[in-house]
């Protein structure tokens, strides 16, 4: 069974498409790679299936776990288990993070009609995340992203997607900012992940990160299309020879 | 309303109750813990307080206003508080406003701190939609007096302020204002601070919330004699829109007439963004909690400020209770 099942997107904003039929379809458990040049549409792609409504669907359907998404909220989209990591998280200065992360975990538990929990119960639970992240807890008393490094902001993604635990994770440059031990325990925890049945497409230009994941598929998006599906072993003529040869030739859109 | 009351009593502490120009004390032994003087004219529509010598400390003082059933016309009322005690003061302050068919509270305000005071003064102005408060204060502050003004503006139809401080040798006040304008209110706010000795200091801190379109006009002065030195005057205002379209002019104007001060001066005006609403809900909460999140946030630096921490409570849930 998909998890997500993108059916021939079609997607414009204001009067230019941006998305052509794009179909992608992702198992539980699997990771999926999106790569391509740059504005060819794959943070565009993650924004849509996030809910975002700068963005408007002309034709064909967003399916999470078979229930057509195309008009559910934001809010319900994340309720529902869909989590994405920006490119550039937004700072919010004032907004204490501890506060903001209470918030967001006992909503999502709310509507999956779990108890909710107390500032002491949710703070044991961060302590334990944080411990992994090699985070000290001040970091929790801080304000939302304000002053936050890139490594940072990043790491914290990866705090707030441990506590909250969604179901389809889209990562958008998670490597950005990042130095070298920081993106390896990354990695690591997207591995964990992976076995505890949790699905991930992720944004990135890093090879490495390709030959660290245990990766299921890579995509090449060009122009808002997906112009090839393939394994691992395409990362190596990506590293070699770029995406000329991609977008040159006119594969069909082989989704698996 | 009566649930206010109803803690208050709980809490035990001393209330002057201000019922349509009747006092009533709400503890009985008052005059033998604290020497206060009321005298309330009807003719000329003064109210005088005086507090002095005051023989326990940090004794926290309850002033509130309720207005019932009774017409209050635009005529001037005059209220004077004289502290001349040595010690901590703590006056609460409630406007409770709940006759629809009034639709004006004007007042003049005077107050007078004496030497080596230290007052710290909380305001509730909680009214209704068709009420309008007018308010003009004159506010002294003597030698080594300090002065810790914390007003919240909750609601009421049109809100007009004019302040006069005058502070004098080693003197300080600090300011901490929040006012929350609904839809088609009005907010003008004047306030002037003349730092007439050396060593005085002046912080500001102005928060205004619009949560559906308003008017919002403010004019800081700061003003620095020539004799005053080494002073430090702050101000800071920032404004937190909800929705658009909204008016707001802020002016801040500093006089100085030394060399040796520090001033500075802040105006901020945030729209909550349209990014921010994205990314907040992309982490499963709706635009109902988003807003409330974003109110707490704007508002918290000032609330965490009162050290009084039932005070602050209090606030909180009037607050909020407010903005749902």
């Amino acid at each position: 069974m998909y998890i997500l099942n993108i059916k021939k997107l079609n997607v414009k904003i204001k009067k230019k498409k941006i998305i052509n039929n794009l179909s992608l379809k992702i198992k539980k458990g699997e990771i999926h790679i999106l790569m391509g040049p740059n504005g060819s549409g794959k943070s565009t792609l993650s924004l849509v299936i996030a809910g975002n409504k700068k963005y408007k669907i002309i034709k064909g359907n967003i399916l999470f776990n078979n229930i057509n998404i195309n008009k559910v909220s934001i809010e319900k989209r994340a309720k529902k288990g869909i989590f994405i990591s920006f490119q550039n998280s937004i700072e919010i200065p004032g907004l204490n993070n501890e506060f903001f992360l209470q918030q967001s975990l006992n909503s999502i538990r709310e509507f999956n009609k779990k108890k909710k929990l107390n500032i002491i119960e949710i703070r044991k639970k961060i302590y334990k995340i944080l411990k992994k992240l090699n985070f000290d807890k001040n970091f929790l008393y801080r304000s939302l992203n304000e002053g936050f490094s890139g490594g940072e902001k990043k790491k914290n993604d990866i705090l707030q997607i441990l506590l909250l635990k969604p179901n389809m994770i889209i990562l958008d440059e998670i490597d950005s900012g990042l130095d070298i031990n920081s993106l390896n325990l990354i990695l690591k925890i997207i591995n964990k992940l992976k076995k505890k049945n949790k699905s991930f497409l992720i944004i990135t230009h890093n090879p490495k990160i390709i030959n660290n994941l245990n990766t299921n598929y890579i995509h090449i998006i060009n122009k808002g299309k997906i112009v090839k599906s393939s394994n691992k072993n395409i990362s190596k003529i990506i590293e070699k020879k770029g995406y000329e040869k991609f977008i040159k030739k006119k594969y069909k859109n082989k989704i698996n | 309303m009566k649930n206010l009351l109803k803690k208050n009593i709980k809490i035990k502490l001393i209330k002057i109750i201000i019922l349509n120009n009747k006092k009533i004390y709400k503890n009985k032994n008052i005059k033998n813990l604290i020497n206060i003087k009321i005298k309330i004219s009807k003719k000329k529509k003064k109210i005088n307080i005086i507090i002095y010598n005051l023989k326990n400390k940090n004794i926290p003082i309850y002033i509130i206003y309720i207005y019932k059933n009774k017409y209050i016309d635009k005529k001037k009322y005059n209220i004077n508080i004289k502290i001349k005690s040595n010690n901590i003061t703590l006056i609460e302050e409630y406007y409770i406003y709940n006759n629809y068919n009034n639709k004006y509270i004007n007042y003049t305000y005077n107050i007078k701190l004496y030497k080596n005071i230290i007052l710290n003064y909380f305001k509730i102005i909680n009214l209704n939609k068709k009420t309008n408060f007018l308010c003009k204060k004159n506010i002294k502050i003597k030698k080594n007096s300090k002065f810790y003004e914390n007003i919240f503006l909750i609601n009421s139809k049109k809100i007009f302020i004019k302040n006069k401080i005058n502070l004098y040798k080693n003197s300080n006040i600090n300011i901490n204002n929040i006012s929350i304008i609904r839809k088609n209110n009005n907010f003008f706010y004047k306030i002037n601070i003349i730092h007439n000795k050396s060593n005085s200091k002046s912080y500001q801190k102005h928060k205004n919330i619009i949560l559906s379109s308003g008017i919002i006009k403010f004019i800081g002065i700061i003003t620095i004699l020539k004799k005053a030195s080494n002073v430090i005057a702050i101000l800071k205002n920032s404004n937190l829109c909800f929705n658009k379209p909204n008016f707001i002019f802020i002016k801040p104007q500093l006089n100085i007439k030394n060399k040796k001060t520090k001033c500075e001066h802040k105006v901020k005006i945030n729209c909550i963004d349209k990014k921010i609403y994205f990314y907040l809900s992309s982490r499963g909460l709706n635009k109902n909690k988003i807003k409330k999140i974003i109110f707490i946030t704007f508002i918290n630096d000032i609330i965490k400020k009162i050290k009084n921490k039932i005070i602050s409570k209090k606030i909180y849930k009037i607050i909020l209770n407010k903005y749902k």
